[in-house]
């Protein structure tokens, strides 16, 4: 009985723990993604490709400038060069409540809600929160749940009250990069939605997340985003990141 | 020499252009028999609107600051006119065998920093939109509704506002702020179908002969120019603009008649003669958009203040009778919100509550009674409205299913329901089709049409 009690005492011990370490571990991913450890400021092109299930392929292509808020959200102005109905479309976030669309058809900007972020983006499997700038842990309480030779293993669970789309997330960070290079991302109702796989590079001094390939389990359709001609570092003005910019035409 | 001079020049222009546009093909027919309706006459089966459109549009940049661009839109009607032949017509000219027209939607050249830093100035031909809501904007005044594209239920066109020539300065103070004012130096004018007599005039039909109508517009001189300021910026994470716009109505007002009904045998017979006014009017707008627990909302509130315009109407033998047309002031205004439901992949639905839709105006008392204008008719009192939207995707957003509805509300009511589908076959390829169904009272702006049911199809290529 007392051997019992000493394991429930060592259990309860190692449970907080761990939970701390998730935490922890969160952190150090997240200072590599949107804090004080990650560029700047980026510069780069971004190629979609969207693979439905019966193999049919669609290709988009966009311009990204990204820009490290300190203070908050970081900023994202997007342009679209590809596919021509889309040419000139710009979106412009400011913050997870702050986003722009500017049309070109009709020389308007529009003020787009959070709801949106529950919508494909740009009929992709991923969403508009998927390409959100505001990480994870003002979201979600984080526990480790494994660690390997290479990777830490987490579960981030959605804090009461957040407004996330995903109940729950596995996330595989390798050690190395300290970014993530597995998600699965589960509905509220606790249902296998998405698989993430990230590849990271290392430019320069930091590891940038250079292709993620994003599966729509139940759909069987999946989405690769790969970035070139990454810029990091070039102190990109915070003009880039207004309405102004986003009328403007980009070759 | 000069004639080359211009081709080179415009050969280096173009060849750091970028070219882009769309090619279209639009065909709706009437699904529905009506004979004597008061804008359409026709048999279930007939086409209504058959017509290719082709966009050409080209931007580049000069330097860094300079940019520019043009846009060309060609609609042809595919139907050949057989009287004459059409072989009769000469050779490359298509307009002569069938009905074609050419026009430069916009043209305009755009300097940034110009003078100043962070102050951009664009000329020429341009659309400047003003407002927050969807397509109902009550405070966007500078540039005219295309009111003849708007009758052929044509999606594309619902709204839709044309550029005009315009200078306009905006200067950005810090990363949310924004002072524009616009300088329209010619009168502005809305686009009108075909036949357009008869939805001006109420009561149009009882007139046995066709009227003569008298058109007033004022001179386009440098004291007479349209002009607007506006300010916008962001308070508490909300968009707010405040505006002002000076200018003129772009819809013709109904002014006044004389009808010589009562004619002496010896005199000659003079018909009824429809005088149409285009008066100045003020303009102030608020506009602003923002979310509440990811709820997007949006709300527009203008004040008009149209010129005191004098009314006038003489029947047979009797006196010329006065009256004020307008109220002094009048208020027009638009809430909204849009949400996505978290169904399936994500249901978008989009509301508005409209208090005033672009064409309607307040009248005095006086003018309604003379000019025989109420609510319910185009350009007719101030009447609400509801919008709303409903848009799902599917398919990798591959097809999309869309119901949309405008409800009339007031004494008599009506309503109008728009369903579509629209297929993405490939990238910058769509084919879309839908329809255009009306219920409700008759004596209403859109019950009117209640026998005039359209559905269409709409092939889009964008390059």
């Amino acid at each position: 009985m007392r051997r019992l009690i000493t394991v429930l005492i060592s259990l309860l011990m190692v449970i907080p723990t761990l939970a701390a370490d998730g935490n922890k571990v969160l952190k150090m991913v997240e200072e590599r993604l949107i804090g004080k450890l990650a560029p700047r400021d980026t510069h780069a092109i971004m190629l979609m490709s969207i693979v439905d299930p019966k193999g049919g392929k669609k290709f988009r292509e966009m311009e990204v400038w990204e820009k490290n808020n300190p203070q908050g959200d970081d900023w994202r102005v997007m342009k679209f060069r590809k596919p021509a109905d889309v040419r000139g479309v710009g979106f412009l976030v400011l913050s997870d409540d702050q986003m722009y669309l500017y049309l070109p058809e009709f020389h308007r900007i529009r003020r787009i809600a959070s709801h949106t972020k529950k919508e494909s983006f740009m009929g992709s499997d991923f969403s508009y929160d998927d390409m959100g700038t505001s990480g994870f842990s003002r979201y979600y309480n984080a526990k480790l749940l494994e660690e390997k030779p290479h990777q830490y293993v987490l579960l981030l669970t959605l804090k009461p009250g957040a407004r996330k789309p995903y109940g729950k997330i596995k996330m595989w960070v390798s050690k190395e990069s300290m970014l993530p290079v597995r998600m699965e991302l589960y509905s509220k109702s606790g249902e296998l939605v998405k698989i993430s796989e990230q590849k990271a590079k290392k430019i320069g001094k930091y590891w940038i997340p250079v292709k993620i390939k994003m599966t729509s389990v139940k759909k069987g359709s999946y989405t690769v985003l790969e970035m070139k001609n990454i810029k990091l570092d070039q102190g990109i003005s915070k003009r880039i990141f207004t309405k102004r910019f986003l009328k403007r035409r980009v070759k | 020499m000069r004639k080359l001079a211009a081709l080179a020049a415009i050969t280096l222009l173009l060849s750091g252009a970028e070219i882009g546009g769309r090619v279209k093909a639009f065909t709706s027919l009437f699904l529905s028999r009506n004979l004597r309706g008061p804008y359409f006459s026709h048999r279930a089966g007939e086409f209504f609107v058959k017509r290719m459109e082709i966009r050409l549009k080209l931007q580049g940049e000069v330097s860094e600051k300079i940019s520019y661009g043009v846009r060309f839109d060609a609609f042809a009607g595919p139907d050949a006119y057989f009287l004459p032949f059409p072989e009769s017509a000469p050779l490359g000219s298509p307009a002569g065998s069938e009905p074609f027209e050419l026009n430069l939607y916009e043209a305009y050249i755009k300097v940034s920093d110009f003078l100043l830093e962070n102050l951009d100035f664009t000329v020429g031909k341009q659309r400047i939109s003003w407002g927050t809501a969807d397509k109902v904007n009550v405070v966007d005044n500078l540039n005219p509704i295309d009111f003849a594209n708007f009758l052929t239920f044509d999606p594309d066109y619902f709204a839709e506002r044309r550029p005009q020539l315009a200078l306009n300065l905006e200067y950005y103070a810090g990363e949310n702020t924004k002072f524009q004012a616009v300088l329209l130096p010619e009168k502005q004018y809305s686009p009108l179908p075909y036949g357009f007599s008869s939805l001006l005039i109420p009561s149009y039909s009882i007139y046995q002969t066709s009227p003569e109508i008298i058109i007033e517009r004022k001179e386009n001189t440098l004291k007479n120019s349209n002009f607007g300021l506006r300010l916008s910026t962001v308070v508490q994470n909300t968009d707010i603009g405040l505006s002002w716009y000076h200018g003129n109505f772009h819809l013709p007002v109904f002014a006044g008649f004389s009808y010589a009904a009562q004619i002496m045998i010896e005199q000659p017979v003079i018909g009824p003669q429809f005088r149409f006014s285009y008066p100045d009017l003020d303009v102030i707008g608020v506009d602003l958009a923002g979310e509440v627990f990811s709820v997007g909302f949006w709300a527009e509130f203008a004040y008009y203040m149209p010129e005191s315009l004098e009314g006038q109407v003489r029947v047979g033998m009797g006196p010329t009778v006065p009256f004020r047309v307008f109220e002094e002031g009048y208020l027009k205004y638009v809430l909204g919100f849009d949400y996505t439901l978290g169904i399936g992949n994500g249901l978008y639905i989009n509301a508005q509550f409209l208090h005033g839709f672009f064409d309607e105006r307040d009248y005095t008392k006086e003018a309604e009674r003379m000019l025989n204008i109420r609510k319910g008719q185009f350009f007719g009192e101030i009447e609400n409205y509801i919008m709303a939207r409903a848009e799902y995707k599917f398919a990798s957003e591959t097809i999309k299913l869309s119901l949309g509805t405008l409800m009339e509300l007031g004494d008599k009511t009506s309503y109008a329901l728009m369903p579509g589908v629209e297929f993405r076959l490939k990238d910058a390829l769509s084919l879309q089709a839908g329809l255009f169904i009306v219920g409700g009272d008759r004596q209403t702006k859109f019950g009117a049409f209640k026998d005039d049911r359209t559905g269409f199809v709409s092939l889009k290529l964008d390059f």
